[in-house]
């Protein structure tokens, strides 16, 4: 796997668990300690977004990702 | 008459969050974006922001092996989670996997055409299976609002949303291709994913000063949501007789 992706799958796994302990935590009703965290966590995950944008306007763009979910599974939507 | 001023301040904040995400977004751009596909709710440079985060996971799939009718069986498995979830009150962490499982069948799909093992029989798998992950999410809602006037929306929203794929489906057994609507299978997910998140967040943020509950703005979500969901079926219904009508009208001449 390219450094790069390896990059955003630590992002992705990081920005799905963050979101599930907060969830649970704001379910629970301790927001005291989620929202915080929650917010620390969506800041720092926008920081990496916005620079993977900026790499990704430089970079050769990739064509058609839109088509390929609005063909969703290649089934019935 | 509070507990209404209460859902209209819920409502305005929703979507003052949603202006902003939507607009925020639209910042990003992505070639092809353009004239790839999208709907009135999702644009196509939202849907190709999203689908970039899913590359290292179908990559990973790839490397593991994972086959796509086990990403779809996990699909299932999630969303039977999500109705446990959604059941039990905890609406954000429902919310949250609810967008998971959308993910994992936009994953299912790619990962079965990049491997080359698309066919009909994984197709049809996967339809029978994301019918019933539809229904998991709206019968936890339904139990939810049991004791509430919002079961009946829960439910109207569920049979929607059930006729909104019936219609395409038979439609397309007729000969017909039907991909017309407002709310299509990913503005669903995101609207009720993102409903139910919202709803829990704002909450904790607003209490004591607006005494809202965990599910105030999921209400108007929800009932928002089945109107949408049983307009996008009639229009669908609309569309396909307008076009079998057309069709037939030579055969009558």
């Amino acid at each position: 796997m390219r450094p790069e992706l390896r990059t955003r799958e630590r992002q992705s796994w990081g920005t799905f668990l963050l979101f599930l302990g907060c969830g649970i935590l704001l379910d629970r009703g301790s927001a005291a300690v989620a929202i915080p965290t929650l917010a620390a966590g969506v800041a720092l995950l926008l920081s990496a977004l916005l620079r993977k944008e900026s790499t990704t306007e430089a970079s050769e763009p990739r064509e058609s990702d839109a088509t390929i979910l609005s063909a969703g599974a290649g089934t019935e939507q | 008459m509070t507990v209404w001023v209460d859902r209209f301040l819920a409502l305005a904040l929703l979507t003052f969050v949603l202006l902003v995400a939507t607009r925020s977004a639209a910042r990003f751009h992505i070639q092809g974006a353009a004239t790839a596909g999208s709907s009135a709710l999702l644009g196509a440079r939202i849907r190709a922001w999203y689908v970039s985060f899913l590359d290292p996971i179908e990559e990973r799939c790839v490397q593991l092996g994972v086959t796509p009718s086990f990403l779809s069986f996990t699909q299932l498995a999630l969303s039977a989670v999500v109705a446990l979830l959604f059941a039990t009150g905890m609406l954000f962490t429902g919310g949250w996997l609810l967008l998971v499982t959308g993910s994992l069948d936009i994953v299912d799909g790619r990962l079965a055409r990049r491997t080359d093992s698309a066919s009909p029989r994984g197709a049809f798998l996967d339809s029978v299976i994301d019918r019933y992950a539809d229904s998991f999410g709206y019968i936890g809602l339904a139990v939810y609002f049991r004791d509430s006037a919002l079961l009946w929306i829960a439910l109207f929203a569920l049979v929607g949303s059930l006729l909104v794929s019936y219609t395409r489906a038979r439609a397309e057994g007729l000969g017909q291709s039907c991909k017309v609507g407002l709310l299509q299978r990913p503005e669903r997910y995101v609207l009720l994913g993102f409903g139910c998140m919202l709803s829990v967040l704002l909450t904790r943020l607003l209490q004591p000063a607006v005494p809202l509950e965990d599910a105030s703005v999921l209400s108007v979500v929800l009932s928002a949501l089945a109107v949408l969901i049983n307009v996008t079926a009639i229009q669908r219904a609309v569309y396909v007789w307008r076009e079998l009508g057309k069709k037939e009208e030579p055969h009558a001449a």
